[in-house]
C-alpha cells in the first residue's frame, strides 16, 4: 500500500494517530548522542539483564496504532523542547538491551551476552549497535572493542576501538556507537565487550541494538517543532515504514541540555 | 532519466507506491582512524572522512589508481535501483558534534602512494587515462582533491596538476599549494582549482611538485562528483537538506556510486556524526 497523492496524505494526517512520549529529566551531557528513552516518563528503570524490546516496553513511546493489511508509516511529528537551541532527534526502533557490564574489568565481558535474538530486522542488515551507559562509569579514558556477528551471520567480527570512560563518555544515558569491521553493513548480535583498561569506576553499561528510522530536526527558537513530510523540511526518512511491534523511541543530539516531549504521527497506509 | 512528475508522484513513491522503493540510508562516523584518535582537522579547511571508522568502516588507502564503487569498503552502502529506474536523493541530514559543512560526493577515482619529495611528474591516470572514469565520464562538475594519507613535509611548495577538462581538451594545468602546517597532515583534503574557463575533469594525467616538501609521506589524488552540501550551524544539532523544496533539486545517484564524505569544520575538532540519506526510485 502507498499514499496515492497529496490529498490522500492530508486525509491520513487528519486521522491524527500518534505515539506520544515525554521525558522526566534533562540529559546531563549535551553534545553527545543520548539515549533519551532512559529519561522517558514513566521511567523505564535500569536494565540489569538481556531484554528484547517491543511496543509494550517501557522504553517505547505509544500507543502504536493497530493496523490491518497495510503498513505503518511516519507521517509527521509534533515536538517540543525545554530550551531554544537545536536538537537532532533520531527516531529508532530499539531492538534489545543487554546490561550489567563493569567499567573496571579488562577481560572479555559476557554478562547478559550475547544480545537477545532479534525479532525484527532479524538478519541484522542496517542494524546498528551502541554502548549504552546505565549508571555512571569512571573518569579514566580508555577504549573498547566488541565481538559481534554481522548481517551475514559471520561471528567473531571485531569492532575497531572506540572511546569509553572520561567526560561525556561515562554518564548515564550516553550512547556510544560501535564502529564496524570491514565491509559489514549491520549487526545481528554482540557476543562480548572488552575494555582496554579500567575506567576506574564499576558503574554499569551495556549494549543496545537498534534500527534507525528517520532523523528529525528541532531548530525553532520557540522550542516547538511541528514537522510534516512534504512542506516543513527537517525530516529525513519521510514516510519511513515502522514495524507494528516496534519499540519506537528516540536518541537525541543537542547542543545544550534539553528535554524533549511530543508525539510522532504515524498511520496505516 | 525519468523526472519526478509532481508532489503527488513524490509522495506516492516515498510511501512505497509505483516501484518507488524508498530507501533510508543511515551511517555514523567516530573521530578515529583504525581505532586511533583521528588527527584534528583545521577550521575552514577540508578534511576527508574516507578513513574514519564507523558504519561504514574506514576505506583503505589506495595503493594505485582505482575506480571505487558502492561495494568498496568505506563507501556508504545502498541498494542499486532496479528495473532501469534512477535513484533520486530526496533528502540528507547529518548531526555532528562539530559545526561545519559536509560534502556528500561520489568518489569517482582515487590513487595513493604519491611522494612528498619527488619533483618529477608523478602519474595519476596517465595518457590515455588508466583507469578511466566509469561514472560522470563527461567530467562536467567533477572536482579534484589531494588527500594526505601519511604526513608529508614541513616545506611549502606548489603542486601542478595536468588534466583533461570537461571538453576533452588535454594538457590543461592548474596549481595549488601543498606541504607545511595545515597542508601536510593526515586526512587533509584540499581542492585543486581548475584552469580558467574549465568546469570539470575527465581525467588527470600527472601531478608534479615544484620542490620537495622534505618528507616522503603518502598523498593521493581523488576525483569527486559533488552531490550535496550539508551545512550544520552549531555543534550538536542536525543539518539537513530537503531536495523536494530546496536547491539543487533532487540529485540522481549513480547506481554504482561510491558515496563518501568530506568535512569543512568550523573548529579544529575531529567530528563524530550520525547521518541519513533518503532516496526513491523512478
Amino acid at each position: 500500500m502507498a499514499i496515492t497523492d497529496f490529498d490522500n496524505y492530508i486525509d491520513r494526517l487528519k486521522e491524527n494517530r500518534a505515539a506520544d512520549f515525554q521525558m522526566a529529566g534533562t540529559p546531563v551531557r549535551p553534545g553527545r548522542t543520548f539515549g533519551a528513552f532512559d529519561l522517558f516518563l514513566p521511567a523505564p528503570g535500569i536494565v540489569t539483564s538481556s531484554v528484547a524490546l517491543n511496543k509494550d516496553s517501557a522504553q517505547a513511546m505509544g500507543p502504536i496504532p493497530a493496523i490491518n493489511t497495510g503498513s505503518l508509516q511516519l507521517l509527521g511529528a509534533r515536538l517540543n523542547s525545554s530550551g531554544s537551541s537545536g536538537i537532532g532527534v533520531i527516531l529508532v526502533d530499539l531492538l534489545n538491551i543487554s546490561a550489567g557490564l563493569n567499567g573496571t574489568v579488562t577481560t572479555a565481558q559476557t554478562t547478559n551476552l550475547p544480545t537477545a535474538a532479534l525479532i525484527r530486522y532479524t538478519s541484522g542488515e542496517g542494524v546498528m549497535a551502541a554502548i549504552f551507559v546505565e549508571s555512571q562509569i569512571g573518569t579514566s579514558i580508555t577504549t573498547f572493542t566488541v565481538s559481534y556477528t554481522n548481517q551475514a551471520g559471520t561471528s567473531g567480527r571485531i569492532s575497531t576501538a572506540n572511546q569509553i570512560g572520561g567526560t561525556t563518555f561515562r554518564e548515564a544515558g550516553v550512547f556510544i556507537n560501535i564502529p564496524l569491521e570491514g565491509s559489514d553493513t549491520g549487526i545481528r548480535s554482540v557476543e562480548s565487550v572488552t575494555l582496554a583498561a579500567s575506567t576506574i569506576t564499576v558503574g554499569s553499561f551495556g549494549v543496545c541494538l537498534y534500527k534507525p528510522l528517520a532523523m528529525l530536526s528541532m531548530e525553532s527558537f520557540t522550542g516547538v517543532s511541528p514537522l510534516d513530510m512534504v512542506s516543513t523540511g527537517g525530516v529525513i526518512g519521510q514516510f519511513a515504514e515502522i514495524n507494528p511491534n516496534a519499540c519506537l523511541s528516540i536518541l537525541t543530539i543537542a547542543n545544550t541540555p534539553q528535554l524533549v516531549s511530543g508525539s510522532i504521527i504515524i498511520n496505516e497506509v | 532519466m525519468a523526472a519526478i512528475t509532481d508532489l503527488s508522484d513524490l509522495i506516492n513513491r516515498q510511501s512505497g507506491g509505483n516501484n518507488g522503493t524508498p530507501e533510508n540510508i543511515f551511517f555514523h562516523k567516530v573521530p578515529r582512524v583504525a581505532g586511533v584518535a583521528a588527527t584534528a582537522p583545521i577550521a575552514g579547511r577540508g578534511c576527508s572522512l574516507w578513513e574514519y571508522d564507523g558504519m561504514p568502516a574506514k576505506g583503505a588507502v589506495p595503493t594505485s589508481g582505482a575506480i571505487p564503487d558502492r561495494t568498496t569498503q568505506g563507501a556508504i552502502p545502498f541498494t542499486a535501483p532496479g528495473g532501469s529506474r534512477d535513484k533520486h536523493l530526496i533528502g540528507a541530514s547529518i548531526a555532528p558534534l562539530v559545526a561545519g559543512v559536509f560534502l556528500l560526493y561520489d568518489r569517482l577515482f582515487h590513487i595513493g602512494g604519491l611522494s612528498g619529495i619527488a619533483t618529477s611528474a608523478q602519474t595519476v591516470q596517465g595518457s590515455p587515462a588508466s583507469p578511466a572514469l566509469t561514472r560522470n565520464t563527461g567530467g562536467e562538475g567533477n572536482m579534484a582533491f589531494y588527500e594526505i594519507y601519511t604526513i608529508i613535509g614541513t616545506t611549502a611548495t606548489t603542486l601542478t596538476m595536468t588534466y583533461t577538462n570537461q571538453g576533452g581538451t588535454s594538457s590543461r594545468t592548474s596549481t595549488i599549494n601543498i606541504g607545511a602546517t595545515g597542508f601536510r597532515e593526515v586526512t587533509r583534503m584540499q581542492r585543486i582549482p581548475l584552469a580558467a574557463g574549465d568546469s570539470g575533469i575527465q581525467s588527470i594525467q600527472t601531478v608534479q611538485l615544484t620542490a620537495t616538501t622534505g618528507t616522503v609521506g603518502n598523498f593521493g589524488i581523488t576525483i569527486a562528483q559533488p552531490l550535496a552540501w550539508i551545512p550544520v550551524g552549531s555543534a550538536g544539532t542536525m543539518g539537513w537538506r530537503d531536495y523536494t523544496t530546496g536547491l539543487p533539486g533532487i540529485p540522481v545517484i549513480n547506481p554504482d556510486a561510491c558515496l563518501s564524505l568530506m568535512f569543512i569544520p568550523s573548529a579544529a575538532t575531529a567530528p563524530e556524526l550520525f547521518g541519513s540519506l533518503a532516496t526513491i526510485e523512478k
